[in-house]
């Protein structure tokens, strides 16, 4: 079940309508049938999946939280709880690849193939459930968090439907408390989550979802259009994807509000950055969050010394790279992320020198805004491997990006024929800047939402019936168009 | 004092409650007026038959007591003043395009909310009542109930109409017309056009609609070609059921009917003979539909049946098209439906008088006629094997084209003369000289033109008429 379809407009309404008025008691039950029927609405064979990490990490971290602090039980309960998630995932999401890659290698050799002899599809949501399960366990390790003792608030934990397929990560500390509270309803926070959902809604359908006609066409047909044209979609794509995943997190914590539980902010207006470091620490930052407390920094972080830093700097986006995805693009992204922190880093103190040089400094607009400025090209070059999905589509877009120049196309309407009329590009553009608008006051800790409290009656009325009517009217969505999918379910 | 404190604490939860509920009265004042801006300028409705016809029915004073419900065929085929001046009582045509049975049943309901019914005649075409016509619950069969509901007033039974059509999936497309049409929303000059329609005086004035003529009527004074002719097979050779929701509504009608003590007639009115031979068996159908009519103690007229002597049709001049009536037919027929229900309803007559017992006895009764060509390109395997019998150099590029009639002839045969005027000339090419031959060839060469097929008795030579249609390559 989508977020943007008419199953989970019935879907939602009703959950929460029980919700509040069912004992308190039962509120958990309730939550939980619903995340489970909300799984099982594409495959109903998979909510085995979530079952065995719910089981697995339930009794790994009950048998952490009991056995002795020093003993080696301890440890191989651990490794154990971990493996196995880990198993399930490699399984699901990267035999294909291995199998391909290992095929490869003894085809050089003229050994037989390997055949496989099964087929199933990658079970929506599988990286961030198994890696919620795992960070659990390895925190009652730490003894950051105490084992949780209900198996009930545990599994809901693990299936909290808003989050459920494409996150935010929760930790321990943060939902596990939550979820074994139990919530009234109050006016306030249920019509904040309703209006957190709204802007999701308008970021996924009226901003990503019409970029995304123009990107696919763009992409699916590189040969035909070529040059300008790829440049343009792939800019727009640095976009699409924010607001499709930024607006499915929103759309989460809403919906989390709206039953009142806090999920945390995936999304800091990551485009506002100045360098791509801080990017990464506004983009997806439950992932991010992820890998730095239980990769990098059990690596050994920053605390042993340059070259290992850089090192555990390549591992962890390596390793992010692969968790996107079973293919060598995604590797290649993750690589090249890492390289841009490297380099970064080592380049710091000659960027300083120039800075100093040309009399700038990080007040001045100028600097922030070329900071900005090549910030996003940066990034936006990964989100090209991103987007072609393999090593050489990547080349082959490339290959007529820069061997086409047809800078003529911006004045001579072309633009405009390829799945987006003049009027819907103009529209995908000025939602863009309207995004932008919102994330530099959300740079600078300043919520919309906070504002629009502020308002008049009036104001506050005319600003949400706008969102309503643009959501409504504007979105890409219905009869016509297929419900787009949101890309990090693939993930 | 804990009183003092209560009441202050009573009255701030009051007002912060009031205020909450200020709030949302107010957005879902401006969402309404959001919806009818946009529903003005985004629903086509300029010029349609619908709204005229539901205008005229909400604003009739005078107590409706003969309710006709149906398609098309109604509101071509049955003059309403015709009615009155025979039964002397006021008839009413609440008839849409292509109305299923749902619309019928809830625009009953619509009806007898502020009339006091006496009788409803409710017409059966079974061109919307058999099992393969859909369920209509899907977008693309919804549009004719969108048609009539986007013009009813909002009632309990308008959303309950809405309900009830709709697949739950698409109820937000049927409550509200402006996301239906969204798509118009960013095309200006439509945007544009649409206002300065509805600025118009005509528009407001319920004056748009040059064929409208009172209480549900409509007319045409096109008259139809002699002989029909048509490119696709449309002809069923299987019998077909009736579709369940078809039934599933028909009965309710009918217990609603029971229950309010309104008289039903159930009736179809007359198509064409090309249309109704198009049907396949039709004496299956009415068969089918007389069986359902006295299981609850009612009787079916089919028009389609009827006897010349009480309604001869048959000339090309009474008909708009292969469907419909014109307004000189519909003058004809809204006589013999008027005083055949007079006439029966005083014991004056017995249905068997003016009615055959199927539809092929009428067929059998009937002067011999062609009443149409069907004129189909083979391009499966039939088309490999032709050619291969023939002993061409090369086909390629050629269209086999087969031809047959939709005819009453009972021991003659046909035969056509087939020949083609590609465009831009005047140059006639015979393709198929005088001949029995149902199959003729168009050449590679013939780009885009117009086929004309003569048909004529092979023993008599009378010709009974001449049909073109149109070709192109592509």
């Amino acid at each position: 079940m989508l977020f943007n379809s008419f199953d989970f407009i019935i879907f939602f309404p009703i959950v929460v309508l029980v919700y509040f008025l069912i004992p308190p008691k039962l509120q958990r039950i309730w939550i939980l049938i619903a995340s489970y029927y909300f799984y099982m609405s594409w495959n109903p064979k998979y909510i085995v999946l979530i079952l065995f990490t719910t089981v697995v990490t339930f009794i790994g971290g009950i048998g952490i939280d009991i056995l002795d602090k020093d003993s080696r039980r301890r440890q191989i309960c651990l490794v154990c709880s971990i493996s196995a998630n880990l198993l399930m995932l490699f399984f699901f999401k990267y035999i294909d690849m291995m199998i391909g890659y290992f095929n490869k290698v003894l085809g050089l050799f003229h050994i037989g193939i390997i055949e496989k002899n099964f087929c199933y599809a990658l079970p929506v949501g599988i990286s961030f459930f198994t890696f919620q399960g795992i960070g659990y366990v390895i925190d009652v390790y730490r003894g950051d968090t105490k084992a949780e003792k209900s198996f009930l608030s545990y599994a809901l934990f693990i299936s909290f439907f808003p989050q459920l397929v494409a996150g935010p990560i929760e930790r321990s500390k943060n939902l596990l408390r939550q979820v074994n509270e139990t919530h009234r309803f109050v006016y306030d926070r249920v019509k904040n989550g309703l209006l957190l959902m709204l802007w999701g809604f308008f970021l996924k359908l009226v901003v990503a979802d019409r970029i995304a006609v123009f990107v696919d066409a763009v992409y699916e047909n590189p040969f035909g259009n070529n040059g300008f044209f790829i440049v343009i979609a792939t800019v727009l794509f640095g976009f699409q994807i924010y607001c499709d995943f930024y607006g499915y997190s929103t759309i989460a914590r809403g919906g989390g509000k709206v039953l009142g539980v806090e999920l945390m902010d995936n999304f800091k207006a990551p485009y506002m950055s100045l360098s791509v470091t801080e990017f990464w620490r506004r983009w997806h930052i439950s992932l991010t969050g992820w890998f730095r407390d239980y990769l990098y920094i059990p690596l050994g972080g920053n605390r042993k010394g340059k070259l290992r830093q850089y090192s555990n700097l390549m591992i962890v986006f390596l390793a992010s790279g692969l968790w996107h995805g079973a293919s060598l693009s995604f590797v290649i992204w993750g690589a090249l992320n890492g390289i841009y922190q490297v380099i970064g880093n080592i380049s710091k103190s000659v960027r300083y020198r120039i800075m100093k040089r040309f009399q700038s400094d990080e007040i001045k607009w100028e600097h922030r805004f070329l900071c900005r400025l090549c910030t996003f090209c940066l990034v936006d070059i990964t989100w090209l491997f991103f987007r072609a999905g393999s090593i050489q589509n990547a080349v082959a877009i490339c290959e007529q990006m820069f061997g086409v120049c047809n800078p003529w196309i911006f004045f001579s309407g072309a633009l405009y024929e390829i799945g987006l009329s003049r009027q819907e590009f103009w529209l995908m553009l000025i939602a863009i800047v309207i995004v932008l608008w919102v994330d530099s006051l959300h740079y600078r800790d300043i919520h919309v939402l906070a504002v629009l409290e502020k308002r008049g009656l009036l104001f506050r009325t005319l600003a949400v019936s706008g969102l309503i009517f643009a959501v409504v009217m504007l979105g890409v969505y219905g009869e016509s168009q297929d419900v787009g999918t949101f890309i990090y379910f693939t993930f | 004092m804990w009183g003092h404190l209560s009441i202050l604490h009573f009255k701030t939860f009051t007002k912060r409650n009031l205020k909450r509920f200020a709030g949302i009265i107010a957005l879902v004042l401006v969402l309404m007026v959001e919806e009818s801006i946009l529903e003005y300028l985004l629903v086509d409705d300029d010029g349609t038959f619908e709204r005229m016809m539901m205008h005229d029915f909400y604003k009739n004073t005078e107590n409706i007591d003969n309710l006709y419900l149906g398609s098309s065929h109604v509101f071509c085929d049955l003059n309403p003043a015709v009615l009155d001046e025979i039964n002397g009582k006021n008839n009413f045509n609440l008839s849409t395009s292509a109305q299923p049975l749902i619309a019928s049943y809830y625009l009953l309901i619509e009806a007898d909310k502020n009339n006091d019914l006496d009788c409803v005649y409710l017409d059966l075409w079974n061109g919307l009542l058999m099992e393969d016509n859909g369920i209509w619950k899907e977008p693309g069969e919804l549009l004719t109930s969108w048609q009539v509901l986007d013009q009813m007033k909002f009632s309990a039974n308008k959303l309950k109409w809405l309900l009830d059509s709709t697949d739950y999936r698409y109820v937000y497309l049927s409550a509200f017309p402006s996301i239906r049409y969204k798509n118009r929303l960013l095309d200006f000059d439509y945007l544009a056009e649409q206002l300065r329609n509805k600025m118009k005086s005509d528009y407001r004035c319920y004056n748009d609609y040059e064929n409208y003529v009172h209480k549900g009527y409509s007319y045409t004074d096109h008259t139809a070609d002699e002989l029909y002719c048509t490119t696709t097979v449309r002809k069923v050779e299987k019998p077909r059921k009736l579709s369940s929701t078809a039934k599933e509504y028909l009965i309710k009608i009918i217990d609603y009917c029971d229950k309010n003590n309104i008289k039903l007639r159930l009736c179809a009115n007359p198509v064409s003979d090309w249309a109704v031979c198009q049907t396949g068996d039709y004496d299956e159908y009415v068969m089918q539909m007389r069986e359902l009519a006295a299981q609850y103690g009612l009787e079916y007229y089919d028009f389609n049946l009827c006897k010349k002597e009480y309604l001869d049709i048959e000339d090309n001049t009474f008909w708009s098209d292969n469907n419909h009536l014109n307004r000189c037919g519909a003058e004809l027929y809204s006589n013999v439906f008027g005083t055949f229900f007079e006439k029966l309803e005083k014991g004056e007559i017995q249905s068997s008088d003016y009615f055959y017992d199927s539809y092929q006895e009428k067929l059998d009764n009937m002067e011999e006629r062609v009443f149409g060509v069907v004129v189909e390109e083979i391009e499966d395997e039939r088309r490999t094997e032709y050619f291969a019998s023939l002993s061409m150099e090369s086909t390629e590029g050629c269209r086999l084209f087969n031809l047959s009639t939709i005819d009453n002839l009972k021991s003659d045969g046909i035969e056509t003369y087939v020949y083609r005027v590609e465009s831009g000339t005047k140059e006639m090419s015979v393709l198929q000289d005088w001949d029995e031959n149902s199959r003729y060839i168009l050449p590679p060469s013939a780009e885009s033109g117009k086929l004309y097929i003569k048909v004529r008795n092979v023993r008599t030579k009378e010709e009974y008429g001449e049909v073109d249609i149109e070709y192109s390559k592509d």
